[in-house]
């Protein structure tokens, strides 16, 4: 809620552009806040929800059909696609941490955005080309059948982390001064939603990072 | 935009959903046609179909099905009208090949009058689908208890139908007679029990699913 | 890409104007007609693509149709509609570090309705119009159900056909629907009445809203390539089985079911983050309690139905198997997934009219809002609770009986809070000076309906009733008490209530009492008696029934087309007050509301408010002596908002 916000910041009445301003930047920096929390808990469901697929059908076993002896997807997909989220979420929650806390370098945090994104982008070729060449029909199993339908979708979130993480890069990389922390930028609508983007985008690494790990665990260690 | 000019905006709008929602209506209601049994005698009908291994035709070309004839002429349909408490006659024309059956109780007749069904002039009462040419299709009323089977065409055949259905006589095909006992007036589904969808997860769905292909209604009318 | 790295270049460098906003012609714009040339295009480039993956398929080939192609079609048509509308231009302009303004568009053109608009005001307008037309042809085809039925033996359609029809009805109520509140109501009075200036994310609420004509054209479309079979639930392994119009049903829900977590997402994050100074949890007026947990059940349970249509066009296409026995898969899954998001649907159609009627109860009583407090735990608790009940629904297809019991105790405790939300509503009108306008009379038959869906909903709720009113009438009746004599009447009670806000026109009254009752009589004479042929024994979704039914369905039938009468009254009044009729002038408030919305201008400007107001009370302190809730504009009020702390 704008209140606090507000209410710290005026020690002399505001005209009501700069009151609308003040109340309207607040507003957007918690949006962007509860609003990536929200996406990650939608997204979390949906994961869920493949989740159950997953243990339901395991645990059914239907005509002995959940899977069959050794049927995995390659791990010459599976490794490098864990390895490159949790690098990848890694490194941008680390430098972005730091960002927010004023102690980065802008330069060191460009390039670690734009080493995570790649790592996102490259984790999701590796996932959609792995799809192709699974070593298994789609149908043949229950197992089959829910590797097929969850992974492209964890390949379309590596892909949408990687387009978010990109749009903060490119802002960054047109608009140096949103990270500054200098009036007049400080108290920019430029800056807040930079802020607010960044502070989003970090947690919804963590979260990508952590379905990665799971999937992980579900698809090639369990057996 | 003056009021009358807002009037006639909305009437014609109005008169545009109006033809549109009676487009639809006749759409639904036009489909599939109903083909009426040839009337034999005061108390009994024929009814001529035959089985087709592809319609050939759009909406759905590959899919097998069922055609009814109506006087001289074939119709796309497996609706059909027949009068109550009477005999009523079938000559079923199968240009379809065949297959072994999923589920073997279903290779005998059931119900038909006389207790067996005429193949190519032979009488026959169970059909072993495992061998020879197999079962092609199937027309069973569960309603009534009634079960005819069909024997495929061989699958070696040079002579197979392969064109827009109808079918013409001069393709092989094999000639099934047989003859039921209709109740009391009623709507009675009738359906093909040979899982011949090709393609569909245990071969029930699309054209055994499909009202005008391999399933139907048999509407007895007093 | 030009770098700026000084701070003294100015706030706004990087900025750009919004392409959406702004004079000029039409055709320099995205818009409508971009929108169907991108659609037709996106369908022949996902046409060919489908075919070109998937023509020398051996399951294709054996199907004789390509559901590649028609699946691919529909949702390359549908990006095409939406860029050609203009919703992808932000994010490409995000990728090249563009920020777009949100700017809002000062003119009042009739253009802007066939815009990607930003304006909630606008886009609560598209929605009001679009649901209000969804729900029509519904209704159509519920009056062609019941033409069908009017003879237990003589047909209008064929079996087949009839099942298409039915699904399409169920399906078009039930998918496009469930915005019918949140989306014109919700997006047009949300940020009004919590003192915002805009949606937290107003593309997205232009989003949710125009993936709902692109949903309703392919769930129409469906018809013509066979229909489907499933009805609404679209329950495996029919649906796997089905022919092309299942296609159409999967897409078009897949994409309801993304509109509706869009357009929730907004709405949750909005009320969290932009309500002005002093509208406290407290004060949130109780039809945004009801929003707020309606947005929260889509954001959560639409995800899952998301999903499961995506699954199911899986095994329709990539021939996965998961819902087939044999090879693994379990029709069971899908039912589980279903009723995840099903059951909840039912909770996001029944919370924003219980929101509705605790808005308007306390304007036309008179008096403070009666339990408010109990109220929004009802409200919550509800949403709540309905994430545990889903199983009901699979009471008598299989479920370990072990489990029953269990489902049961979690449906029937539902109860309690909706017992709390109703107890409040009634308690409204104790020792009330009750105004009889036309949104109150929509108000308390809503009520009366909801109460006899509701109650009916508890025998359901006990499996030994349930297992043999399972399927049959009687449930079909129960949840159009819920949804029609529930949900609808409260939609209509918010119509005829805010329409003068939305548009400066008020529907005439004497028409809206003509449409009340005659909806009020004849919508009971035709479902009260359904629970009767429903105990006789009269399946759902079967055209042909016992010859003793024929009278009650000769009965119901008449019933239901008196009904559309009471809807062509409706349509009457509605294009008469807002099209043909010049408009007249209308008081600024004249329902005498306290509510926020009403303290702007008529219609609201742009920005909604030229300052922020401070809210100072609540919005049902009806007779207490209370002044306004809010103050409006003030120029350098306050330096320290009042009520913060």
């Amino acid at each position: 809620m704008a209140d606090a916000m507000v209410g710290a910041q005026m020690d002399e009445p505001l005209d009501d552009a700069a009151y609308n301003d003040a109340i309207e930047r607040a507003a957007s920096r918690g949006s962007y806040w509860s609003g990536s929390r929200l996406f990650v808990a939608l997204s979390a469901m949906m994961f869920a929800g493949g989740a159950f697929a997953f243990f339901y059908l395991h645990s059914l076993d239907s005509s002995g059909m959940w899977r069959t002896d050794g049927q995995a997807p390659p791990d010459y997909v599976s490794v490098p696609v864990l390895v490159l989220t949790l690098g990848g979420a890694a490194l941008f929650w680390g430098y972005t941490r730091r960002l927010l806390r004023g102690s980065a370098v802008t330069t060191d945090w460009l390039v670690a955005t734009g080493v995570s994104a790649g790592a996102f982008l490259v984790a999701a070729i590796i996932q959609f080309v792995g799809m192709l060449n699974t070593g298994f029909f789609p149908g043949s199993t229950g197992y089959a059948s829910v590797y097929v339908a969850i992974m492209p979708v964890f390949a379309v979130y590596c892909l949408g982390t990687a387009y978010w993480l990109e749009t903060l890069f490119a802002r960054v990389l047109r608009v140096r001064w949103v990270v500054s922390d200098e009036m007049p930028a400080r108290d920019s609508m430029e800056r807040t939603m930079f802020l607010g983007s960044a502070v989003g985008a970090k947690a919804f690494v963590v979260f990508v990072a952590l379905v990665s790990l799971i999937l992980f665990l579900l698809f090639s260690v369990l057996s | 935009m003056a009021k009358s000019g807002r009037i006639a905006a909305v009437l014609v709008a109005l008169a545009a959903v109006v033809a549109v929602a009676a487009g639809v209506v006749v759409y639904l209601v036009a489909y599939p046609p109903t083909a009426s049994a040839s009337p034999v005698g005061s108390a009994s009908a024929e009814v001529t179909m035959q089985t087709v291994p592809a319609y050939n035709q759009d909406p759905e070309p590959t899919w097998v099905s069922y055609m009814i004839k109506q006087g001289d002429s074939w119709v796309h349909t497996t609706m059909f009208q027949v009068p109550a408490h009477s005999l009523v006659h079938f000559t079923v024309y199968q240009f379809d090949t065949g297959s072994p059956l999923r589920n073997p109780f279903m290779n005998q007749t059931a119900n038909l009058v006389g207790g067996a069904e005429n193949v190519n002039g032979k009488d026959v009462s169970l059909i072993d689908a495992n061998v020879g040419d197999g079962v092609g299709h199937s027309f069973a009323i569960p309603a009534l208890g009634v079960s005819a089977i069909f024997p495929g065409v061989s699958g070696d055949s040079t002579n197979q139908c392969d064109v827009a259905a109808p079918c013409p006589m001069t393709f092989d095909h094999n000639t099934i007679t047989f003859t039921i006992q209709t109740g009391d007036p009623g709507s009675y589904a009738w359906q093909c029990f040979v899982p011949c969808a090709l393609g569909y997860p245990i071969g029930f769905g699309g054209p055994m699913s499909t009202l005008g292909y391999m399933n139907g209604f048999m509407e007895v009318v007093a | 890409m030009a770098t700026d790295t000084t701070v003294a270049a100015g706030v706004d460098a990087g900025g750009i104007p919004d392409p959406h906003v702004g004079r000029g012609v039409w055709w320099r714009r995205p818009g409508l007609f971009y929108g169907v040339i991108g659609a037709v295009i996106g369908y022949a480039i996902g046409t060919w693509l489908g075919t070109w993956l998937a023509e020398d398929n051996q399951q294709v080939q054996g199907l004789g149709h390509n559901d590649f192609a028609v699946t691919l079609g529909y949702l390359v048509a549908t990006i095409g509609w939406l860029a050609g509308m203009g919703a992808l231009t932000y994010p490409l302009q995000k990728m090249a570090g563009l920020q777009p303004h949100v700017e809002h568009e000062e003119e009042r053109t009739l253009g802007r309705y066939f815009r990607y608009t930003l304006d909630h005001k606008v886009v609560g307008v598209q929605y009001l119009v679009a649901m209000i037309a969804y729900f029509l042809v519904g209704g159509l085809f519920a009056l062609a159900i019941r033409t069908e039925l009017l003879s237990p033996t003589a047909h209008l359609f064929q079996p087949g056909t009839y099942l298409e029809i039915v699904g399409t009805h169920g399906t078009m109520m039930m998918m496009m629907m469930t915005s019918a509140i949140i989306g014109p109501f919700g997006n047009y009075f949300v940020p009004l009445m919590i003192g915002a200036r805009r949606m937290a994310f107003p593309r997205l609420e232009a989003l949710s809203f125009w993936i709902t004509p692109a949903a309703f054209l392919v769930l129409l479309s469906g018809i013509l390539i066979g229909g489907f079979p499933s009805g609404w639930t679209g329950y495996a392994p029919l649906s796997v089985e089905a022919t092309q119009g299942m296609d159409a049903y999967l897409v078009a829900f897949g994409l309801m079911s993304i509109s509706m977590i869009v357009g929730g997402f907004n709405i949750v994050v909005t009320v969290i983050n932009h309500r002005a100074p002093g509208m406290t949890w407290t004060r949130l007026p109780l039809f945004v309690w009801g929003m707020l947990v309606t947005g929260m059940l889509m954001v959560l349970a639409a995800p899952v139905l998301t999903l499961s249509c995506y699954l199911t066009l899986l095994d329709r296409t990539v021939q996965t198997s998961l819902f087939n026995v044999q090879q693994g898969g379990s029709p069971y899954l899908w039912e589980n997934l279903f009723w995840f998001f099903g059951h909840p649907e039912v909770y996001i159609l029944a919370l924003p009219g219980f929101g509705i009627a605790g808005e308007l109860l306390p304007v036309f009583t008179r008096k403070p809002a009666f339990g408010y407090k109990t109220t929004v735990a009802g409200i919550v608790g509800v949403g709540l609770l309905s994430f545990f009940v889903w199983q009901h629904h699979l009471f008598d297809s299989g479920i370990n009986a072990d489990m029953r019991p269990m489902v049961m105790l979690t449906t029937e405790m539902i109860s309690i809070p909706t017992g709390f939300i109703f107890l409040a509503l009634i308690g409204n009108l104790w020792r009330a000076k009750i105004r009889l306008t036309v949104p109150m009379l929509f108000v308390i038959g809503g009520m009366l309906n909801f109460l006899i869906g509701g109650v009916s909903g508890v025998f359901l709720s006990d499996v030994p009733t349930d297992t043999v009113a399972h399927g049959s009438f009687f449930v079909m009746s129960h949840f159009h008490y819920t949804i029609m004599g529930g949900y609808i009447f409260f939609f209509f009670a918010g119509l005829y209530y805010w329409l003068p806000k939305m548009t400066g026109r008020m529907l005439d009254t004497r028409l809206g009492k003509v449409h009340f009752w005659s909806l009020f009589v004849f919508f009971n004479s035709t479902f009260l008696p359904l629970f009767a042929i429903g105990e006789l024994g009269m399946p759902r979704r079967v055209f042909e029934y016992a010859d003793s039914l024929q009278a009650l369905n000769v009965w119901v039938s008449i019933s239901a087309y008196l009904i559309g009468v009471s809807m062509l009254v409706f349509v009457y009044n509605f294009l008469k007050s807002t099209v043909i009729d010049d408009k007249r002038p209308l008081p600024e408030n004249p329902w005498g509301s306290r509510g926020l919305e009403w303290l702007t201008s008529t219609p609201p400007a742009a920005d909604n408010f030229v300052r922020v107001p401070t809210v100072v009370s609540g919005p049902y302190e009806y007779g207490t002596g209370a002044g306004p809730m809010a103050v409006m504009s003030s120029p350098g009020y306050p330096r320290v908002p009042e009520g913060v702390s």
